[in-house]
């Protein structure tokens, strides 16, 4: 008796699972034959196996953090960094600041996926909460929500990012009095959090037009012709009609998600265990990797090719990232949106 | 008078944003305890002497530090008000000096970019739309080309853009290193007889009269415009594709086309009925881009404002910090408005 609202939910929610399977099958059915949107496909499928046979392509050596590169030169990386050796068998990629490039780039993709979900996730909450109050109560409250969306939306989101990242706390304590909760926060999931305050206002708009559109429909008046409360018929009867098409969006967002969080490592705001430290911390993200790269371009002016790998193959790796989400996307925005599809 | 009554009302309704931004950006502050605030500035060996008593109390009380929120915020933006954004340690100057002079190498670069961008992402993307159009549902190549090398384009990051170019012409080709001037140059412009107009290199070269500094000036600017380029080029690309794709099927244009008009008249009218979300988009991207150089800039050794953000975060000048946001928001704000009016008065139904 107690499982049964339970058992509903679960009901509806199979229900729900096998609605989405047959819209996901038909988006598929109408992505074939482009070829763009196949190949996006490939790339963000071979991306997902890179990310989840990660412990089998790197072996991670045991008793340290996985995410952490193995290191090989002087004992205490202070602030001596050997320089960068080329490729070889032991180091496919060779090795830059010590650690192990190839190991870099396979763990890469997996922090590049948290990042990615982390930073949308916390967006769709704080878009959902905001566009869901100011799209269904509208009036006074709307207009001031939508003043301060507006306000963060304008607000170039690198330089937002980049401002909430110096100022958060690394770690956050609640005092309640009788006990206090704490909070302590990575470099890289400080990194979601800054950006998904710099970009949540995107998605805020979104769900309020969505919304808006599905408010005065038949089956919202008859919700509150007998009698439910706004709480339930926003989460029961408008949230479910309106956040298919959103959910889909926020998925696509993960490379240029991806994108930001690697030019704000890149500019030396990125994770890592050591903070301020000259060379590449080791933390397995490409924006760093990127960014403990580039003194070695400038540097070897004779023989300009000597170094370059230490350069190339994690930007190739971001590059495939990017653009198999943006290839991926850009077929299935048509295929959602029919004001888009050309003619 | 219509759209005069919109731009009143657009422009009246900035100034409360613009409170608020300033009240955010100052409350960013108090993530700092005032000890913290304080430690910004005391390097001085005075300040740290261990025997004697703990000053810092007396100097928090000095520069109200520990006062309510409010108090500091009103005898902050007081200061902000009158020009002073307080003092960089980092520069070891005023910060509204400091944003002057890296504002400067920021708009040099902006100015010689963006037309490029706006132009050249209009002309591909009419062109793109039009052959698209012409085959009806069949790829065609230039299309094709056009549309690949655009999502090429914005999935490259720029910082890798950025590194590839300085690879390729800075040390295969040898052309041009990075920074604003070559040594020779910046030798010439720090000597007295130098005048500084306006801060941007390439016009002060030529009001000194100075041929050899302009061009050296041009040449330092062309790997950095051409990074822009490619990273930004597509965006503009894009829209004009698709909102010329929208417009084409149109009732007017076949109308047009009944009526006899030769297929250049039927383009330009087209055209110019396409162009109006990309000027809203162009507005946006060039105020975005006087951020979006951040990477460039730090790539290219330029010292505009998006590098010295960088540094300032870096290294917790906040003072520097927190007048860069405020002025970034500024600049923002006033194309966005700039854009808006505009707007309003080309369709004059956006005023109602």
């Amino acid at each position: 008796m107690v499982l049964k609202p339970f058992l509903r939910f679960k009901r509806e929610f199979l229900e729900y699972l096998r609605l989405i399977a047959k819209q996901w099958g038909f988006i598929f059915y109408s992505l074939r034959g482009n070829l763009f949107s196949l190949i996006g496909v490939a790339i963000i499928i071979s991306f997902v196996l890179i990310a989840s046979l990660a412990p089998l392509l790197a072996p991670t050596v045991p008793g340290q953090n996985p995410y952490i590169c193995p290191y090989e030169g002087p004992l205490d990386p202070g602030w001596i960094v050997p320089p960068p050796s080329p490729p070889n068998a032991e180091h496919p990629f060779g090795t830059l600041d010590g650690f192990d490039i190839y190991y870099g780039c396979i763990w890469g993709t997996r922090t590049a996926f948290y990042i990615g979900l982390l930073t949308i996730f916390i967006e769709l909450i704080i878009g959902l909460f905001v566009g869901c109050i100011a799209g269904y109560y509208g009036g006074f409250i709307d207009g001031l929500l939508m003043q301060v969306t507006d306000i963060f939306f304008a607000f170039p989101s690198i330089l937002l990012a980049m401002v909430i990242i110096v100022v958060l706390p690394a770690q956050w304590t609640l005092n309640l009095g009788l006990f206090s909760l704490s909070l302590t926060v990575s470099r890289l999931e400080k990194l979601a959090i800054a950006m998904a305050v710099a970009g949540w206002p995107f998605y805020a708009r979104l769900i309020r037009g969505e919304i808006i559109k599905i408010k005065n429909e038949d089956y919202v008046e008859a919700a509150k012709a007998i009698g439910c409360s706004s709480i339930r018929i926003l989460t029961r009867h408008i949230l479910p009609n309106a956040i298919y098409p959103l959910l889909i969006m926020a998925f696509l967002d993960i490379g240029g998600v991806t994108l930001v969080a690697a030019t704000l490592s890149f500019l030396g705001f990125g994770p890592g265990p050591r903070e301020g430290y000259v060379g590449w911390n080791g933390y397995a993200e490409w924006g760093t990797m990127i960014g403990a790269s580039r003194k070695y371009i400038v540097a070897t002016a004779q023989e300009p090719f000597k170094w370059m790998f230490a350069f190339l193959y994690p930007s190739f790796f971001i590059s495939f990232f990017v653009l198999g989400w943006s290839l991926t996307g850009d077929a299935l925005r048509k295929v959602l949106d029919p004001t888009l599809r050309e003619r | 008078m219509n759209s005069a009554k919109y731009a009143c009302k657009r422009m009246a309704l900035t100034i409360p944003t613009l409170l608020a931004v300033s009240l955010i950006i100052f409350h960013t502050t108090t993530f700092f305890s005032p000890r913290q605030r304080l430690a910004l500035y005391l390097s001085e060996q005075r300040y740290v002497n261990p025997w004697g008593p703990d000053p810092t109390e007396d100097l928090i009380a000095k520069y109200h530090l520990n006062d309510t929120f409010f108090a500091q915020y009103i005898a902050w933006i007081r200061e902000v008000l009158r020009g002073n954004l307080g003092y960089s340690f980092l520069y070891k100057m005023p910060v509204s000096k400091v944003i002057l002079n890296g504002f400067a190498a920021t708009l040099e670069l902006v100015l010689f970019a963006f037309p490029i961008i706006f132009l050249g992402g209009y002309k591909l993307g009419v062109l793109s739309a039009n052959r698209a159009h012409k085959r009806k549902g069949k790829e065609d190549l230039v299309d094709f080309s056009i549309r690949s090398l655009s999502i090429l384009g914005y999935s490259i990051p720029q910082f890798c853009v950025a590194l590839l170019v300085l690879l390729v012409f800075y040390l295969c080709l040898g052309w041009i290193g990075p920074g604003r001037l070559g040594s020779m140059s910046q030798s010439i412009v720090s000597s007295l007889e130098w005048t500084d107009y306006t801060g941007l290199y390439t016009v002060d070269a030529l009001l000194n009269g100075d041929l050899k500094v302009f061009f050296d000036a041009l040449m330092h600017l062309v790997l950095p415009v051409m990074t822009l380029t490619v990273s930004t080029l597509p965006i503009v690309t894009r829209i004009t594709r698709s909102s010329m794709l929208e417009e084409l099927v149109k009732p007017y244009v076949l109308a047009a086309k009944a009526k006899g008009l030769n297929e250049k008249t039927v383009a330009k009218r087209v055209g110019r009925n396409a162009l109006t979300p990309v000027l809203t988009v162009s507005g946006i991207l060039l105020a975005s881009m006087l951020t979006g150089v951040i990477v460039t800039e730090h790539v290219f050794m330029i010292h505009g404002m998006g590098s010295m953000i960088v540094q300032a975060a870096r290294r917790l000048d906040y003072p520097l910090l927190v007048g860069f946001t405020l002025v970034f928001f500024l600049l923002f704000t006033i194309i966005n408005l700039a854009v808006d009016i505009i707007y309003a008065y080309i369709n004059p139904r956006i005023g109602q």
